[in-house]
């Protein structure tokens, strides 16, 4: 078969080589692999050199600079060993913007995930409504995270909207949301997740669009409820996307700062002071290598916590 | 194996050169070009960068507009986010960027981390510099003076509502910690739905104005405290400390229900607010505060009902501070006639420009061959604080670490720390801050 024939049926052309006396036998199993891997290096070059220059460099730079002593006060780096975490521990910066960062991660990523996945089974057909209640539910991920953020604090305000909506039920009610070290942290991290829902949720559409009607119409006609049929069919089948919503969400939220910037600032005190912000604050006294170590700290946590994320959700991956 | 090895070599090889190349970049500080010659006549024709921030008055437009029109000189400003200057500025110059002229803050804590003596232009010879008597404690880091500072210099004070202190029978304002609460429990007895003092923890500074600024005056006299505890010689969580007594003060008013019910998240603007409309009796904020007072209600009803007057611990003295508006510093760029004209800079504002400026903002002037207008209602009440003998520098003016103190202070006010935890903390912030000098 030719190669233009093959374009036109579909089908592969026979893989045979030629040189000037005839055909030849294939080349060795080897060579070939070696050849289709050279091949596919050529398309990741880009990939390979944007994670090389925009990640593996600055990782390494800023790993080197956690160990220095690098501040405004001095023009001269000099390296200090362990000085910088030990620092930020006696300060008890590191434990508890560590803490307060994994509680925040955690609070966002549940709370994006069962409410995406909520909105994506009622938004799951394609009609006229539903693109709609899409696009709607959608344009929270356009807004600029600080917009958001300020949105958020007046309608928090104890003397805000959603106080006004609760005291039509509960006369006189009045909390300060975002000032209460025990709902501060919560609010700010649902805040977020209403932020980004909106994309997950399109994450899950696509995901339960791609699931096989042949295979839910047979449980239906062997009378699995309604229930038994996401439960045991179509969660499982969701896990890829349940891998990448789970995984974005999770260590996208270890480098919060934006939502609260413009929210908390990181208090009361220090309740919603998570990683990001106390890099912010430490750069802004001209405390450089610490701020470099909290940095490489949040590289280190969302690599810990990728990495075997990733290789457990994939593990539970079913296909159809 | 073995061919990967170049590979790997190659790859970190380039990864250190690239750190090094970051490292070069950020060990900052251009080249020194030594002093600069004020006996040559300052260029003209010359575009100097500005670095300041976003927020400033019209006053100080003005004074820049003049300063281009009498120079020839061409000032290209980069404005900075007001609430995010400060670390806008360490961002930028830890790349190894520099402004021809830089506005800035002027206390020594702060100058510090701009590592002055290979960063910034000695401006000693100034005129500016015989002139002030504010140039010996802002500006002016171990000696040598770098910064200019024009002013509006504010004063650390009690707003008062005088319709509700006199409805709750209060003819004079308090002016101590302990007439404060006297003062807290006759407005809450007086039946008034007003708050008796407003705290805006929301905004996180105004935090630090009662306990601190406000606070700290007795303590502070000849900024003592703050050139002890910098020096290594008191511990601000020593017994007796008054950042201690202090922090208790808050907590006490607190307790005693003297704070506004959202404390914790209201901001300095609903203070104002709340002074005006006669929603609270009391607050303690800066002297900057007055414009906005007056741009929120016209000069009578303003001056009808508001006062301001000092407060501090004890004996009502009060405390100022330089901040960044006016205060400008002239780093070394490494071009010469650019350094000539950043410092022409500071001398004009300072001498021939700078009559028309103190006009125009209505501020007490920082520099002795200026006059004061005459100033009326709050803007007169300040400046009379500020004049007074026992007036004293901020305690916050050499206090290394001191960028932690609100956040400390938010915690004490939202009941996360108790003021000994608050000292406890503060010190080993200011021991990080001291160490990382060394």
């Amino acid at each position: 078969m030719h190669a233009t024939e093959a374009i036109v049926t579909g089908k592969p052309v026979a893989r045979t080589r030629r040189r000037a006396g005839g055909l030849i036998s294939p080349p060795a199993r080897g060579q070939r692999d070696g050849r289709r891997i050279s091949y596919r290096l050529w398309f990741a070059l880009p990939a390979i050199a944007l994670t090389v220059f925009f990640f593996g460099l600055p990782f390494i730079a800023n790993a080197f600079l956690s160990f220095t002593k690098w501040t405004g006060f001095s023009s001269t780096i000099s390296f200090n060993g362990l000085d910088n975490f030990i620092s930020l521990s006696k300060l008890g910066i590191l434990g508890h913007a560590t803490y307060v960062t994994v509680v925040y991660a955690v609070i966002t990523m549940l709370a994006q995930n069962v409410v995406a996945l909520m909105m994506a089974k009622a938004l799951q057909s394609s009609n006229r409504l539903n693109t709609f209640y899409r696009s709607l539910f959608f344009a929270p991920v356009l807004f600029s995270p600080l917009a958001a953020g300020y949105i958020w604090s007046a309608m928090l305000a104890p003397a805000g909207p959603i106080n006004g909506f609760i005291g039509l039920f509960v006369p006189g009610f009045h909390f300060a949301w975002l000032g209460e070290q025990s709902t501060a942290l919560i609010m700010v991290a649902l805040i977020d997740a209403w932020k980004w829902s909106g994309l997950v949720t399109l994450v899950y559409i696509s995901g339960l669009n791609t699931i096989s009607r042949s295979v839910i119409e047979a449980a239906v006609l062997d009378g699995a409820s309604a229930w038994r049929r996401f439960r045991s069919i179509e969660m499982p089948l969701l896990a890829p996307a349940f891998t990448f919503n789970v995984v974005l969400t999770l260590v996208g939220s270890f480098s919060a700062l934006d939502i609260i910037f413009s929210t908390t600032k990181g208090g009361p005190g220090d309740a919603t002071e998570v990683l990001n912000f106390a890099v912010y604050n430490q750069y802004g006294q001209g405390l450089f290598g610490t701020s470099s170590a909290l940095s490489f700290m949040i590289a280190i946590l969302v690599m810990i916590t990728a990495v075997p994320l990733i290789w457990y959700l994939r593990k539970r991956e079913v296909h159809e | 194996m073995t061919t990967h090895m170049p590979r790997r070599v190659a790859v970190f090889a380039a990864a250190g050169a690239s750190t090094a190349l970051l490292l070069a970049g950020c060990a900052g500080g251009a080249e020194s070009t030594g002093s600069v010659d004020l006996s040559s006549d300052a260029p003209t024709g010359v575009t100097l960068t500005m670095w300041h921030s976003s927020a400033d008055s019209q006053a100080l437009l003005d004074l820049y507009a003049a300063y281009e029109e009498a120079s020839g000189n061409t000032i290209d400003f980069v404005d900075l986010p007001n609430d995010t200057a400060p670390a806008a500025v360490q961002t930028k110059w830890a790349t190894g960027e520099r402004p021809d002229i830089l506005q800035y803050n002027p206390s020594p804590q702060d100058m510090a981390q701009l590592n002055m003596s290979e960063n910034m232009i000695d401006i000693s010879a100034l005129d500016y510099v015989a002139d002030s008597k504010l140039s010996n404690v802002a500006g002016t880091i171990d000696g040598v003076t770098y910064g200019v500072v024009l002013g509006p210099v504010s004063v650390y004070g009690l707003y008062y509502n005088k319709d509700v202190l006199a409805a709750a029978g209060l003819d004079t304002p308090p002016q101590n910690a302990a007439d404060l609460l006297a003062a807290c429990s006759a407005i809450q007895s007086s039946g008034s739905d007003a708050s008796a003092v407003f705290m805006g923890g929301g905004s996180e500074w105004p935090s630090m104005m009662l306990p601190g600024f406000a606070y700290m005056g007795d303590a502070n006299q000849g900024n003592a405290y703050g050139e002890a505890v910098a020096a290594g010689d008191v511990k601000v969580n020593d017994d007796g400390s008054p950042v201690e007594t202090g922090l208790q003060m808050v907590v006490d008013l607190r307790e005693a229900g003297c704070f506004n019910d959202d404390y914790s998240t209201a901001t300095y603007e609903e203070s104002l607010k709340a002074l005006l409309d006669g929603t609270t009796g009391m607050t303690v904020l800066p002297s900057d505060q007055i414009a906005e007072l007056y741009a929120a209600a016209d000069a009578a009803t303003v001056d009808a009902t508001v006062g301001f007057t000092s407060f501090s611990a004890e004996t009502g003295v009060p405390s100022y501070n330089a901040g960044p508006f006016g205060s400008y510093f002239a780093p070394k760029t490494g071009d010469a006639e650019k350094e000539r004209a950043a410092v022409d800079f500071l001398d004009w504002i300072t001498t021939e420009g700078y009559q028309g400026y103190v006009d125009q903002a209505q501020i007490v002037p920082t520099i002795s061959t200026a006059d004061a207008g005459s100033l009326s209602g709050l803007y007169a009440e300040a400046a009379e604080l500020l004049q007074r003998d026992d007036a004293t520098i901020g305690f916050n003016a050499s206090i290394p670490g001191f960028g932690n103190f609100g956040g400390i202070a938010v915690k004490v006010l939202v009941g996360q720390s108790t003021p000994s935890q608050g000292v406890d903390d503060w010190q080993v912030f200011i021991d990080q801050a001291i160490a990382a000098q060394q």
